[in-house]
């Protein structure tokens, strides 16, 4: 059994989960959902969705923490709580990570393991055979691509949802 | 590659924990909803790349566009709450228990 | 509210709700529950109160959290079985989550306590949305795929939230409270007769949202949401005041009524099944729910309430509410029984 560096990725990824999901503060739980989600982007990059990773870096990151960190600034106290201030959370952080340390080395241990450090930069293709001969297409472009065409009833609920969203939400706010 | 589905699931679950928890912000159990999205998201897109399903490559992209509206959805709940209670704290909201 | 963004709400709404019951991918089913669950927030908060914000919220979390396990289990079973269509034949683990997370979108019994909170903080109008139309969603997702769940799982649990539904409702003086937790105790009826036979499920839905529908409208014509104003009911409209004894003991499942038939055929089913403790219990657990209705119908109609004099001509006042679809309400949620035969021949 092989592992290679995106399975230790991963396992950052889970230290940021749950260093959110003890609930400090909310500044410190924004940083860390931040830091699990450039890592979900490096490991979907690591399996070749390179359309769908720059989608999760950008939408995620980009578009979404600004309004977190915005809200989260609005209600702001003075003294945040971070993760060494408070019992139970700490508590329950260690806990989880000596949970994830135990389950990582009983799956180490589990077989023989051989750590790969290497990065697939090949990209995934698609054969296309058209008029002009047989060519290659970059898979994700093509699939996200597809939303166009294949599944624009989704694209339609989904662009549904999302105005409808903005109403909602505005009248949410407005009151009355 | 199962070995980072189950680490997924681990994240998921953490996720879930968090938001079942009653205590501290409602900012906090927002954060948690986001990271039980980010993991599966993550994992959505691992399984539609290894099993090569070029059409359901849109499928990450509608959870991402549904987290997004649930997002907003929630924030401006929490602009409300905190609006009415003063403060955002999910122990203030038992008005209407009993 | 503004009408653009009204009609975009309720449009949202209804088709989120119809998109869940047409599709046949997992994934246009999840957004549909998504698209009707951000419709009813603005819906609950229409006139913003402390009470009505955090009902609001509330059905936010708990909706929230509950879809999104709905949509890992999905991503799970599409991981081992490698297609997005609805199938039968699905692993029992992920089918048995699956029906837990549907079962906290319903309210069944462990994850019933948002029901009555949620309700009690919204209007009328809300909450008869809440308890009707909010519910066929999940109840037909459940249809779709409660064989390959676990059936002691789903039997236990429905058993427990025919329980808890007429415990809980003993100590209540609130009608909202009271009407949410008699929906508990319903959907607990549908979802044990589901692993039986599905169709009467259909049926028992059917009747128990014609039955809450005209609850609701005979509230909401003067606003009662205690016992104590139903119990002036008798001085403002004495008809009024008969009808509610007549529905809430319809609701309850007593026989000349239209509440008995699903109550009838649920029992006929299981002893066909040779399931006799099952129903036994059932049926004498919808005794307490039968008290706390028996309660509001004594209160409201069979004792007059002592009442000033002046109080007692508050009939003379013309009502300007004129509800145009409660009579044929009444009459479909009261006299539909000698229509059981008709019905049993849509199985």
């Amino acid at each position: 059994m092989t592992l290679n560096v995106y399975y230790f990725l991963s396992i950052l990824f889970v230290i940021g989960c749950v260093g959110f999901s003890v609930k400090p503060s909310p500044i410190y739980g924004g940083l860390s959902l931040i830091v699990s989600g450039a890592l979900g982007c490096v490991i979907i990059l690591g399996y070749g969705g390179s359309f769908l990773g720059l989608m999760v870096f950008l939408v995620f990151l980009g578009g979404m923490m600004v309004v977190f960190g915005y809200t989260t600034a609005m209600s702001m106290e003075q003294y945040p709580e971070s993760w060494v201030s408070n019992v139970a959370v700490w508590s329950v952080m260690l806990f989880s990570l000596f949970m994830e340390g135990l389950l990582s080395y009983v799956w180490l241990n589990y077989d023989y393991v051989e750590v790969i450090v290497q990065f697939n930069n090949m990209g995934e293709w698609v054969i296309y055979d058209g008029e002009g001969g047989v060519g290659y297409l970059s898979e994700g472009p093509t699939g996200v691509g597809a939303i166009y065409s294949y599944n624009y009833w989704l694209m339609f609920v989904a662009g549904w949802s999302l105005f409808a969203g903005i109403l909602i939400t505005m009248q949410i706010i407005r009151g009355n | 590659m199962s070995a980072i589905y189950m680490n997924m699931t681990i994240a998921f679950m953490a996720s879930l924990m968090g938001m079942m928890m009653y205590r501290s912000h409602m900012m906090s159990s927002l954060l948690c909803l986001e990271g039980m999205m980010l993991s599966m998201f993550v994992m959505a897109s691992l399984i539609t790349l290894n099993s090569h399903y070029t059409l359901s490559y849109t499928i990450p992209l509608v959870l991402l566009v549904f987290s997004a509206c649930e997002a907003a959805m929630g924030l401006a709940l929490l602009v409300l709450v905190s609006n009415t209670y003063g403060s955002d704290y999910v122990q203030n909201l038992n008005l209407l228990r009993c | 509210m503004n009408l653009i963004s009204n009609s975009v709400i309720y449009l949202t709404l209804i088709s989120g709700t119809l998109i869940t019951l047409t599709s046949s991918h997992w994934l246009l089913m999840w957004a549909g529950l998504e698209m009707s669950m951000f419709a009813m927030i603005p819906i609950l908060t229409h006139k913003t109160s402390p009470r009505s914000t955090e009902a609001a919220t509330k059905y936010f979390l708990v909706q929230a959290t509950a879809s999104m396990m709905f949509m890992m289990t999905i991503i799970y079973s599409v991981a081992l079985s490698g297609q997005w269509a609805i199938m039968h034949s699905q692993n029992q683990t992920i089918s048995s989550i699956l029906m837990l997370s549907l079962m906290m979108k319903l309210g069944l019994a462990p994850f019933h306590l948002w029901v009555p909170e949620v309700t009690q903080g919204a209007n009328l109008w809300s909450g008869m949305i809440l308890l009707t139309w909010q519910k066929i969603a999940p109840l037909s997702i459940m249809y779709q795929a409660y064989s390959s769940a676990n059936q002691t799982m789903i039997i236990s649990f429905s058993l427990l939230s025919i329980l808890l539904g007429g415990w809980g409702g003993l100590n209540q003086t609130q009608l909202r409270k009271i009407l949410a937790y008699s929906s508990i105790s319903h959907m607990g009826w549908m979802t044990t007769v589901m692993c039986f036979n599905p169709s009467i499920m259909h049926l028992n839905l059917l009747i128990y949202i014609m039955l809450t529908l005209s609850m609701f409208s005979m509230l909401s014509i003067n606003t009662n949401t205690t016992t104590l104003s139903l119990s002036h009911l008798w001085n403002i409209s004495p008809i009024l005041a008969n009808t509610i004894l007549i529905i809430l003991l319809s609701l309850g499942g007593l026989p000349p009524l239209t509440g008995f038939m699903p109550k009838w055929m649920i029992i006929t089913e299981m002893t066909k099944n040779q399931s006799i403790i099952l129903p036994t219990l059932m049926a004498m657990m919808a005794l307490l729910n039968l008290f706390f209705y028996m309660r509001l119908a004594y209160s409201t109609s069979l004792t007059l309430f002592p009442s000033t004099n002046n109080l007692k001509m508050k009939w003379y006042i013309q009502n300007t509410k004129m509800p145009y679809l409660l009579p044929p309400l009444i009459i479909v949620s009261t006299l539909m029984l000698p229509l059981s035969p008709m019905m049993t021949t849509l199985e």
